[in-house]
């Protein structure tokens, strides 16, 4: 008896098959059982062991390796705020304690409605928007305290459901094969962020 | 930064200053502070000073000057930053970022990173100073560079570059940490 | 064959140093006289240079940089300095880093006294800490299994323990969890760790992290005495060294025998010290955990103790009684002893008591006629096969370590298994071609998978597999068979005749014969086989263990001398206490047993780490067992039995020590024993094959392969010196190094 839901085991089942060793497929059958589970569930774990040939403690200890898989149940929304260098100059810190406070819970724990879990995080390369703040790995770009207020409340209403969805959810995971950009795509932007900086140059004089 | 983001620019022809200052790109400092120090290349490189604003952006250059370019990312510490801190939160990184396989590594930059913080919060001492650079050296022999290194991968030389150039650079702030027993920005 | 080059010059600490090619500089170091501290280094495990501890310098084409000689493979004109004031400094550094979260709890620590890290400090360490900050804290000691306790305070991350799991068992069931300085040793919490090999990852933890329950708070290790010995729980033979303090026995460790365990022993072999003093003494005679120690004779319907005078008296009263009559009395059982015992008690059958009847297995073999007939391999040869066929029942349940020797070759390159699969087996998943085989159709899958033309239907025998493993046997040249008991309840003929077709069709195959039971070869080999005299000499005639007990329901044989626990082990339960009832019945046992239900005298014996001698493991290398402790109460060597009861019947073996009775099996079958038993630390001698000298590894004070005790440091053979090295130390204890009035060392 399948702990995946059949959708998710036949996509693990693909991709065991994508890789020259089965071991290989750890990583992604992982998210899959994050994005059935919410986090990486001792059920799940022992699927993916039989999917990839492998044991409960070889899977369990590379899952425990990443900050990405949860070995614990954690709430719907978990939010990083990061606090590496760049974040820290631009207040990163003071905005982790604020969040801390308005949410109501320890950095590192969940709130008690199940819904929020705070997480203090590593830099999210996003440094141009510093401090940076994730909500389940998507970009919220909030920076200020008002800013986090506002996102917590829409979030609490389900009004950013359709950007953010329940943790663990990942899309890569599920597509077949990897992200592909056309080239032209990428001559496109790169021509119109050349004529952005002439434009920035000739109004700075 | 007045304008924090990603930018394209030639490599040699322009310097840090040009990077930092020019309204194209990072736009100056906020508030007009002066530069106490910046990291020219990701927080794995050694740190400069204002008087190497002027270097152009060029691997060569760089490098001669004992850091490196590599991720391209620059941070810029102004004169209200705490050097023990940006330094501290620095290794911290690393030493959650460390794999835990070799043992200079993984029980190094938590050693750093926990003395570090001690140094920041109260509880400095002189002899912290002398025992920091030590376990640099242990980490990274000689503290050269390009640097030696003790562990399996080059994350392990990562971890001395910010302490020893805060240390090499900015001694005096260290000690007066340990003067005031906490940081003399609060 | 081309010449290619086979040796290089490495230049360590100023002095030239001959080395294979390609062999590790740390091992050339020690080899050389120049100890390189280490930890995650084991010889017995692909290097993984992880703990850094051996960092030394190298020349280079870019100056001397530091490397980990663990990882760094000599080549010719190599220069190495491993004394440098760069490479110490490197080595405290790193010392000093493992201990600022090391608890430091030595006093309570079962690894002190016998302690790498603590050892290691000691001669390459700072003398005081610079850490001041609070250390890393675990829940102190958890349990990951039912033997095996952790406490991840005191690990060092040197991945010995969940290397030896994942690459020598092959059953990862603890991997690193975590990250950074937070990473630790971890079972899923789901499945603890059960491994039948757990606790070689004690034995080799380098610190006090893994230890095994039995041992815990046991004893410190400068109380411990120890001797080499063989184990005997199974036919592999593993080299161990046993342990005491006093005269009790407090534990066992795996030694380095190069051509058997190569320093791995299974859980059953290392935590069975409970036997021998009978579970903290139970004294019931039918619980098989108890130890007899007083002889036991029958009266009124109830045993009761006696002398040795009056069980011996009645045991010959009844034995000679029943010899009387033709096929009256015969022996079965010994497959347990000691190679003298073994042919002590088959002197006793043959010449005193005038019977062909003797049988060492219960029924559960195969027919040594047959399968010691067919051309011989050692375990070795197994490990060198091109090609390892199995037709035999699980290995790692059977024979543990012989499954891990099998494993080690298998999963490397060039060597490939050929499985006729009779059930599950934890070899299957290294199979290259797996046939299954269903019980009573072995002989007929061989015959078909040699055969031209088409399989029978009936075996539904897959053609594919069956053409790829025709092809992989070829004409037997590089391959091995490993072949034993199947299944018990099918008859032993069924495998007796597919490996006697095997050897027809495979003239150049060899045959590593998998007999289970502790020494049953030695047994077989001393003459307690029906039809095999003492040396494997054809007899004529003779009842194994199911004719004798068929004999005694019907009255034919009417008493039998049975060595060891016949109904606690025999297949058919109720036919054997069947024919026990009706017989007269003297056992000569260690332990208690349903066996002894039916007693009429019992003599009790001294068991394993009690008695001395030699034993032959399954590729029928003879190796010493050696006596640790006294046997309890009045039991006896076995050789001492024999001799006793023959002389009670009025014979005399002149076998009254086991030298002696060592001397005489020698000169009776030309197996070695008096040469072995005489040198008890030997790697032993396969009787027959040429006996190259082996390269061997010292059993290290604190049995940790690779790693010596601080004590031994600068201990090392100079270059031209090849004495034997530093044993076990005996008091006074060595001083320490680093005092001016050390032992002076042969590198400076």
């Amino acid at each position: 008896m399948s702990h995946l839901r059949v959708d998710l085991r036949q996509r693990a089942e693909e991709l065991v098959a994508l890789y020259p060793r089965p071991r290989s497929a750890l990583l992604p059958l992982l998210h899959l059982v994050q994005e059935q589970d919410g986090y990486v569930s001792p059920e799940g774990i022992d699927e993916v062991a039989e999917l990839t040939g492998t044991t409960s403690a070889d899977v369990r200890g590379t899952a425990s390796f990443y900050d990405m898989f949860h070995l614990e149940p954690v709430g719907r929304y978990v939010v990083g705020v990061c606090t590496n260098i760049a974040c820290l100059l631009a207040g990163g810190e003071e905005l982790l304690a604020h969040a801390s406070r308005r949410l109501d819970c320890a950095v590192g724990s969940t709130t008690d409605d199940g819904l929020f879990t705070l997480e203090e995080t590593e830099c999210l390369a996003d440094c141009g928007h510093a401090p940076c703040v994730t909500v389940n790995h998507r970009y919220v770009r909030t920076t200020t305290p008002e800013a986090f207020d506002a996102l917590v409340d829409e979030v609490r209403q389900g009004r950013r459901d359709h950007e953010i969805p329940h943790h663990g959810t990942l899309v890569r995971v599920r597509r077949n094969g990897g992200l592909r950009v056309p080239d032209e795509v990428i001559a496109a932007e790169r021509a119109a962020a050349k004529a952005a900086r002439a434009r920035r140059l000739e109004e700075a004089g | 930064m007045n304008r924090p983001g990603v930018y394209e620019v030639e490599m040699v022809k322009n310097t840090f200053r040009d990077l930092i200052y020019d309204p194209a790109f990072g736009g100056g400092v906020p508030g007009d502070r002066p530069v106490k120090a910046f990291i020219p290349g990701g927080v794995s490189a050694p740190w400069f000073g204002p008087d190497q604003l002027d270097l152009p952006l060029g691997q060569d250059e760089v490098g001669g000057q004992g850091s490196m370019l590599r991720s391209g990312s620059v941070v810029v510490l102004d004169d209200t930053t705490c050097l023990v801190r940006a330094a501290w939160r620095i290794t911290k990184f690393f030493s959650r970022e460390s794999c835990g396989q070799c043992t200079p590594c993984r029980e190094g930059s938590g050693w750093i990173e926990r003395a570090m913080y001690r140094l920041e919060h109260g509880g400095g001492r002189v002899e912290d100073l002398e025992l920091l650079l030590d376990l640099c050296d242990n980490i990274a022999p000689g503290l050269t560079w390009p640097p030696q290194q003790t562990t399996i991968c080059v994350l392990g030389p990562s971890i001395p570059s910010s302490v020893h150039a805060a240390i090499e650079m900015f001694k005096g702030e260290f000690l007066a940490h340990v003067d005031k027993q906490g940081c003399p920005f609060d | 064959m081309t010449e290619t080059r086979t040796s290089v010059t490495v230049t360590v600490n100023g002095r030239a140093v001959e080395a294979a090619p390609g062999e590790l500089l740390i091992d050339v170091a020690e080899r050389a006289g120049t100890y390189i501290p280490r930890f995650c280094y084991h010889p017995r495990m692909e290097p993984v240079g992880m703990c850094r501890m051996c960092l030394v310098e190298v020349e280079g084409p870019r100056g001397a940089t530091l490397q980990p000689a663990c990882y760094q493979h000599v080549n010719d004109g190599m220069v190495v300095t491993t004394d440098s004031p760069k490479a110490k400094k490197a080595q405290e550094g790193v010392l000093e880093f493992l201990l600022a979260n090391h608890p430091l709890d030595c006093p309570v620590c079962d690894k002190g006294g016998e302690c790498p890290l603590q050892d290691q400090t000691l001669t390459h360490g700072p003398g005081e800490t610079r850490f001041v900050e609070e250390k890393r804290h675990f829940v102190k000691p958890i349990e990951i299994g039912p033997l095996v306790l952790l406490d991840r305070e005191r690990c060092i991350q040197c991945a010995r323990c969940t290397r030896f799991a994942a690459e020598v068992a092959g059953d990862t069931e603890i991997a690193f969890a975590g990250r950074g300085d937070l990473i630790e040793v971890a079972p899923s919490p789901e499945h603890p760790f059960t491994s039948v090999f757990s606790g070689n990852t004690v034995q080799i933890c380098p610190v006090g992290a893994l230890t095994a329950k039995p041992y815990r708070f046991a004893a410190r290790p400068w109380d411990l005495d120890q001797v080499e010995s063989t184990c005997t729980q199974c036919a592999v033979g593993c080299r161990l060294a046993v342990q005491s303090s006093g005269d009790r026995l407090t534990r066992v460790l795996g030694v380095d025998s190069d051509p058997v365990n190569h320093g791995w022993l299974c859980d059953k072999g290392r935590f069975t010290l409970d036997a021998v003093d009978g579970h903290g003494g139970l004294s019931d005679p039918l619980d098989p955990r108890a130890r007899i120690t007083s002889p036991l004779v029958r009266r009124d319907g109830t045993l009761v103790e006696a002398t040795w005078g009056e069980a011996l008296a009645r045991a010959a009263e009844l034995l000679r009684a029943a010899g009387e009559a033709d096929g009256g009395v015969g022996v079965i059982g010994g497959a347990a002893l000691t190679n003298e015992s073994a042919y002590a008690w088959a002197r006793v059958a043959r010449e005193v008591l005038g019977t062909e009847h003797v049988d060492a297995q219960y029924g559960d073999g195969l027919d040594p006629r047959r399968v010691l007939a067919l051309p011989g391999a050692t375990i070795d040869d197994a490990c060198a096969a091109r090609v390892v066929l199995t037709l035999c029942g699980d290995p790692r349940e059977e024979l543990p370590v012989l499954f891990l020797r099998l494993r080690g070759a298998l999963v490397r390159p060039g060597h490939d298994l050929v499985e006729l699969a009779v059930g599950p087996s934890a070899l299957h998943p290294l199979a290259t071609v797996s046939i299954p085989v269903r019980p009573g159709e072995a002989h007929r899958v061989v015959d078909a998978l040699l055969d031209e033309g088409r399989a029978p239907a009936d075996l539904a025998l897959d053609d594919d597999a069956r053409e790829r493993a025709r092809r992989l046997l070829g004409d037997g040249e590089g391959v091995v068979v490993v072949a034993g008991r199947t299944n018990l309840a099918e008859d032993p003929s069924v495998v007796e005749r597919a490996l006697t077709r095997l050897a027809d069709a495979l003239p150049r195959a060899r045959f590593l014969v998998a007999l289970r039971r502790g020494n049953v070869r030695g047994a077989i080999d001393a003459g307690l086989a029906p039809g095999l005299r003492p040396g494997r000499v054809l007899a004529a005639g003779g009842r194994d263990t199911r004719a004798q007990l068929a004999a005694l329901r019907e009255g034919v044989q009417r008493a039998v001398l049975v060595l060891g626990d016949l109904v606690g082990n025999v297949i058919d339960r109720p036919g054997a206490e069947a024919a026990l009832e009706r017989a007269d019945v003297v056992v000569v046992t260690g332990h208690g047993g349903a066996t002894l239900a039916h007693a009429d005298v019992v003599l009790p014996a001294a068991v394993q780490h009690e008695r001395a001698g030699t034993v032959t493991n399954l590729e029928g290398r003879v190796t010493a067992v050696v006596p640790k402790v006294v046997a309890p109460g009045a039991a006896w060597p076995d050789v001492a039995i024999a001799a006793e009861l023959a002389r009670a019947l009025g014979a005399d073996l002149a076998m009254d020590s086991v030298v002696e009775a060592a001397r005489a099996y020698e000169s009776a079958t030309g197996y070695p024993a008096l040469s072995v038993l005489l040198d008890s630390t030997s790697e032993g001698r396969v009787a027959g094959s040429p006996s190259a000298p082996v390269a061997r590894r010292p059993l290290d004070p604190m049995a940790f392969p690779g790693i010596r005790s601080a004590e031994w440091v600068g201990l090392g053979e100079s270059a031209g010196d090849r004495s034997p090295p530093p044993r076990w130390p005996t008091s006074p204890r060595p001083r320490c190094p680093r005092c001016p009035d050390a032992t002076p060392t042969a590198s400076r």
